[in-house]
């Protein structure tokens, strides 16, 4: 513990100024000899002001010179470096909140980061390219930030390392004799002068009242058995806590940093209805969304709630169907599946005169249209949007002659009755003649679509949704809650508890034989308006000891 | 203001501006109380105690503390019947915005957490149920009363002249907070941020305490006990806030997939709990005490301030997404406006105190001694 009183900050001493220079030992004996001799040299330094040593070397102004790992020890247990990490860390956090992230998963694709920096750059001008090279745009994940949090780790290590051996000193080998300086700085004091009884029977009371108050009692009585001293303590437990909490802290970062390299994370995975979908990473079993729906607030509009009801397979068997909404995923065999978001899909159809179904080909995801669905419903899921922000998509039917090719825009928010169909709007073309239509206008209420002058074919839609999930596994999750839950309850459980120390001298008196002065100190490092009172009841429970026992002496004696 | 008026003569608008008077009557008669109390200082079983000791001799009982000078314990020395007044002002602000918040979660279905204008007004609740339970219930202190209820008076102004009208009716609630975890996660929010308000509260006592002479002066308790109290204040946040922290990452892990995704206002609240954490170490670590706690504690509130209100204007100042965030205007610009302004307000002034007083200690003006040690 440094005590400073540089600065002109009012700071309190905490620790008896006795306990600030100490030695390391025993809890270096898991390290080699070398090492703990070099170690505990340097922690003992750390915490001992250097004293001032004469040197050749003016510009030393008497200071030892420190080495390197000496320089980064003191460095990481000073409180002011702690708190300049501190801020340093809140400051760079705070500019991630300032400035625009991408968002995860577009520094996978380098057109979505182009896209991301190009529109940073109406907003940054030149400094865009400072800003993305320094990693400002991807802050949380950036070197200089993750360093950040390295080095606050690294000084609650150090920090830990260089307190564990005062603190179990402290509390395992307090000073007992206290000195008459040391008893005149404490907060709390009492004195009970010219008290007509033994040593050994204030001694008795001492104790007796310091264990109602819940302390433990260490005694240690002067050679020639005149004075005896007292020292009682309270809690002290409680300096260890803080050691279990930021080990809590070190092992929660360390846990959490480790976690997002083991597990996974597929975002954005769509699911069409009843297509199984194999989520890939070694898994066994596939996943189908085979049932949607969704509820609205009176008001018809609001979204209230949307579930989608998922069924696993196993070998093409059915092992589990489980419904799940925003606020509920589905877990199966450790990896979750989140309900993100939904979308409309259709699925379209075109048959000939006879019935046949033609296939169809939809518009592929880099422009051309180049899947070609053999036969059956082909799946229209809307991976563009028109002018007015609503979702488009293509279809073509190749017939022998000519081509048509349908766009469909999906009206969401128009509202069809149940058996009609869905309100698309669509515009065909024939071949390449993208400048006139033959067909403008949404599908019929009822019944297929036909084109003018392609009578032959027919067009049906069906409506549905395809959900969109979030498929991830998560490893040492509850490793990460355990270690919160241990730093939380430490951190709480050390504000809530206060390591007390009192300290008791019972002397005879000079002035008048047969009687003793005591002199009773107090300290409190935390709590101290609840110690003031505290002690307050312990002195006056003295007094009353005392006086109890004066009276009792009284009748002995018969007076 | 706003509401839509009901049927029944009392509804909510009226609860809460009663509410809203009795806070600035509150604040009036705890100040008043303030200058008019008197400055004997009641020594609890401090002095010498006399005992009749055997063989007629006497045995002397002397005790010394380090807030005696001016007791830490004296604290029955108001001139009562004006901060009794005061007292029964702030508890019936307290029923009334109760009976209020109420009603809304009655008809709503839900509880008041969801808009901008719940959950300042939520702040306003929890920092007076703060320092009813924590500085008139346990610590016995009305002297901080003036200052705290001058802030919470600052607060419900927010919440009542500059939060958008149109936000204030009831929202449905979206399928991402139809969860019991909203419930949990806000509370605790709530806690933590009305027990960091209840101590900056206590931080202005303290400069009020420090900066100020004559009768005000003397009438407020050391600057040792008001930093105390501060300190009890902020050790009953600083827990919450911890579990604030938890409750959203489990909640997020749920919701949004994942326990932290560095959404603004997980990294505000991050940066509330790193705070408190560095108040917490200079203090039990340096032993720092007085007017730097003072100043923290009132930078640590404008940081709250800021996640709890200013983070939903991050979108508007500097086009960040956040999942977090509450509608801070139906398309009203100037409303908009005026309202980040009196965030942006009481951040300032929060952090010019702070500023002012470390610049005195600082660089103190020649001839004037330090009081506080
Ligand atoms: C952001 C991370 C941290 C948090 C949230 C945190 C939190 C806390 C809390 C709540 C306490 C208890 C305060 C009390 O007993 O009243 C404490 C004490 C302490 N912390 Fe930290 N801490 C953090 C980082 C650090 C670092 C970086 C260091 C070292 C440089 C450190 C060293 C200590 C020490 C030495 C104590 C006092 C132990 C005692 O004398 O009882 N902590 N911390």
């Amino acid at each position: 513990m440094v005590i400073s009183h540089e600065g002109t900050f009012d700071e309190l001493p905490f620790y008896p100024p006795e306990r600030s220079s100490s030695r390391f030992g025993a809890c270096w004996q898991g390290l080699s000899a070398s090492m703990a001799e070099r170690v505990s040299q340097v922690a003992r330094r750390a915490r001992k002001p250097p004293t001032p040593v004469p040197t050749p070397l003016a510009q030393d102004r008497g200071r030892p010179q420190r080495d390197f790992i000496e320089t980064v020890w003191v460095l990481c247990c000073s409180v002011k470096f702690a708190v300049v990490q501190n801020i340093a860390l809140a400051l760079a956090a705070m500019l991630g909140t300032i400035i625009p992230q991408m968002q995860p998963g577009i520094s996978d694709s380098a057109e979505a980061v182009d896209s991301f920096l190009a529109d940073a750059h109406t907003r940054y001008g030149d400094l865009t390219g400072f800003l993305h090279w320094a990693g400002f745009f991807d802050l949380y994940n950036s070197l200089w930030f993750r360093m950040l949090v390295v080095v606050v780790v690294f000084s609650i290590v150090i920090c830990t390392m260089n307190r564990w051996q005062p603190t179990v000193r402290l509390i395992t080998r307090p000073m007992v004799k206290a000195s008459d300086g040391f008893m005149s700085g404490l907060t709390e004091k009492a004195q009970f002068t010219s008290v007509p009884l033994e040593t050994a029977q204030v001694d008795r009371v001492l104790r007796g009242a310091f264990k109602k108050g819940r302390y433990r009692v260490v005694s240690d009585t002067s050679t020639d058995g005149a004075v005896i001293s007292l020292y009682a303590d309270r809690d002290r437990w409680s300096k260890m806590v803080t050691f279990v909490s930021h080990a809590g802290l070190v092992l929660l970062i360390l846990t959490a940093a480790g976690m997002t390299q083991i597990g996974w994370r597929e975002r954005s995975v769509y699911f069409m209805p009843n297509e199984p979908v194999n989520v890939g990473h070694g898994t066994d079993f596939s996943v189908a969304n085979v049932g949607w729906n969704i509820d609205y607030y009176p008001d018809g509009t609001t979204v209230k709630e949307f579930q989608n009801t998922l069924a696993v397979y196993e070998n093409d068997t059915q092992v589990l169907t489980k419904t799940i909404i925003v606020n509920d995923p589905l877990r199966y065999k450790g990896v979750n599946f989140f309900l993100v978001s939904y979308e409309p899909v259709l699925f379209a159809k075109a048959t000939d005169a006879s019935g046949t179904n033609i296939p169809l080909r939809l518009m592929g995801q880099n422009g051309p249209i180049t899947d070609t669905v053999a036969s059956g419903e082909v799946l229209v899921d809307f991976p563009y949007s028109s002018d007015d922000n609503l979702p488009l998509d293509y279809v073509q039917l190749a017939g022998p002659d000519h081509t048509l090719t349908l766009e469909i825009t999906y009206y969401q928010n128009v509202t069809r009755g149940p058996g009609e169909n869905p309100p698309a709007y669509v515009k065909a073309y024939v071949d390449q003649n993208f400048d006139s239509t033959i067909y403008d206008g949404f599908l019929p209420r009822t019944g297929p679509l036909t084109l003018p002058g392609y009578g032959q074919y027919d067009f049906n839609f069906r409506q549905s949704t395809a959900t969109i999930l979030e498929v991830a596994k998560d490893q040492g999750l509850e490793l990460v809650g355990f270690f919160f839950t241990i730093m939380a309850l430490g951190f709480t459980i050390s504000l809530y508890t206060t390591f007390t120390r009192c300290w008791a001298k019972i002397v005879p008196n000079p002035e008048q034989e047969g009687t003793v002065n005591i002199t009773l100190g107090g300290l409190a490092e935390k709590n101290k308006v609840a110690f003031e009172r505290d002690f307050e009841k312990l002195a006056l429970r003295i007094r009353d000891g005392l006086t109890s026992e004066t009276n009792n002496q009284e009748v002995e004696n018969g007076i | 203001m706003g509401f839509e008026q009901s049927s029944i003569g009392i509804n909510e608008s009226t609860l809460t501006s009663l509410a809203y008077i009795c806070y600035l009557a509150a604040f009036i008669f705890y100040a008043v109380h303030l200058f008019t109390r008197s400055s004997r200082v009641v020594r609890v079983a401090s002095g010498t105690v006399a005992m009749a000791g055997a063989g007629g001799g006497t045995m002397d009982m002397t005790m010394s503390g380090g807030g005696r000078s001016e007791s830490m314990l004296a604290r029955k020395q108001y001139s009562p019947m004006l901060g009794w007044v005061g007292f029964g002002l702030v508890l019936l602000a307290w029923v009334s915005l109760t009976t209020a918040l109420g009603m809304r979660w009655v008809e709503s279905g839900h509880p008041p957490y969801v808009t901008l204008y719940e959950i300042s007004t939520m702040l306003v609740w929890g920092t007076t149920t703060i320092y009813l339970i924590l500085f008139e219930g346990v610590l016995k202190v009305r002297a901080a009363g003036a200052f705290i209820v001058l802030l919470i008076f600052c607060l419900q102004s927010f919440s009542l002249w500059f939060v958008d009208p149109s936000l204030k009716q009831a929202v449905p609630l979206v399928p991402a907070l139809r969860s019991y975890w909203l419930m949990i996660h806000v509370s605790f929010a709530i806690i933590a941020y009305s027990s960091f308000g209840t101590a900056a509260g206590a931080g202005l006592t303290f400069l009020a305490k420090y900066n100020l002479k004559g009768k005000l002066s003397q009438a407020l308790p050391s600057t040792a006990a008001i930093e105390e109290f501060m300190f009890r204040a902020v050790a009953v946040g600083f827990p919450f806030m911890t579990l604030v922290l938890i409750t959203g990452a489990i909640w997020a892990q749920e919701a949004w997939t994942k326990a932290w995704s560095w959404d603004p206002k997980e990294v505000w609240a991050l940066i509330t709990w790193l705070t408190y954490a560095a108040y917490l170490h200079v203090r039990v670590q340096r032993g720092v005490r007085g007017i730097t706690m003072a100043w923290l504690s009132l930078i640590g509130f404008a940081i709250v301030l800021m996640t709890f209100l200013g983070v939903n204007y991050l979108t508007a100042w500097f086009g960040i997404d956040t999942l977090h965030s509450y509608p801070v205007d139906n398309g009203t610009p100037s409303s908009l406006s005026v309202a980040s302004l009196v965030v942006v307000g009481i951040f300032t002034v929060l952090l010019g105190l702070a500023l002012f007083s470390w610049l005195r200690i600082k660089f103190p003006m020649p001839g004037k001694a330090r009081k506080d040690k």
